[in-house]
């Protein structure tokens, strides 16, 4: 009796231990993924809350070669520097594919896109005459609107 | 039986002191991050509707600009289209340069000046003028 009931004592303690660590263990992962979470939403949302991008260009003429692009001038004026790889340009509702646009910074150059400087866009796409809308989105999704006239 | 209870309860009881005390200096530091970048963009938009400028004169090449808004701008940064254009820094000279105060103009010779020209501060606001 006094043997058995110590080993059935031990099994439960252990088991009851071995138990209690698992579900410590399972409620700690939970923990550090939803910690890391935060800290990957709350860098999201400064840099969206820091990022701002205006189109400067003159809604009355927008530079044209020959129909075969348009040309679009987008000034960082957040004070978040951007990467130009993974923006949308969308046209009157019709996403521009990535082989239609070319993209430079222009004086500075590069890759990466500073509180100030100004990306070039051209946009190879076919617009008849008339109101168009322009919607630029940076890739931390902040984006601005631009309408804008083609004769 | 009561051991192994008492065993549990510690475990339990260290990992709630524990886990609260890993969370919370990550989430009071991601909080700050989010409060420091409301503040940002708070300021960012009060400069932006504070700021504007007006094209007051326009002689041949040479255009006076006055800071009709409430915001010091930085004239260093303006950026010039003329016809639709982006014109680089070397295609126009600014005076003075830098620090750009609210009810002061500055002067803006542009080369070539074509017929539309759009002249654009650093935070975006802007102004036209057509001869």
């Amino acid at each position: 009796m006094g043997a058995g009931a110590s080993a059935t004592q031990m099994v439960f303690f252990i088991a009851s231990v071995i138990i209690a660590l698992s579900v410590v263990g399972a409620i700690f992962m939970n923990v550090q993924s939803l910690s890391s979470a935060v800290i990957i939403g709350s860098k999201t949302m400064s840099e969206q809350l820091k990022t701002d991008i205006t189109v400067i260009n003159d809604p009355e003429i927008i530079p044209n070669s020959n129909g075969i692009y348009y040309t679009f001038y987008v000034k960082n004026t957040g004070v978040q520097e951007l990467g130009t790889k993974y923006m949308t340009v969308i046209i009157d509702g019709t996403i521009i594919s990535e082989n239609n646009l070319n993209k430079t910074i222009l004086e500075e150059g590069g890759q990466t896109w500073l509180t100030g400087d100004v990306l070039m866009i051209n946009t190879t796409v076919s617009l008849a005459a008339g109101n168009h809308n322009l919607r630029v989105i940076a890739s931390n999704g902040i984006e601005d609107s631009f309408p804008f006239r083609t004769t | 039986m009561g051991f192994s209870t008492s065993a549990v309860v510690v475990i339990f009881t260290a990992s709630i002191l524990y886990m609260p005390s890993m969370f919370y200096p990550l989430a009071d530091m991601s909080n700050k991050q989010v409060q420091k970048a409301e503040k940002n963009s708070n300021e960012q938009w009060k400069e932006k509707l504070n700021t504007k400028i007006v094209i007051t004169n326009r002689d041949g090449n040479n255009f006076t600009i006055f800071n009709d808004g409430s915001t010091t701008i930085d004239s260093r940064k303006i950026n010039v289209i003329i016809d639709g254009q982006f014109k680089s820094v070397s295609s126009y000279t600014v005076s003075p340069l830098g620090v750009w105060p609210p009810k002061t103009s500055i002067n803006v010779d542009i080369v070539d000046a074509g017929g539309r020209i759009k002249i654009i501060t650093a935070n975006g606001a802007a102004d036209y003028s057509v001869p």
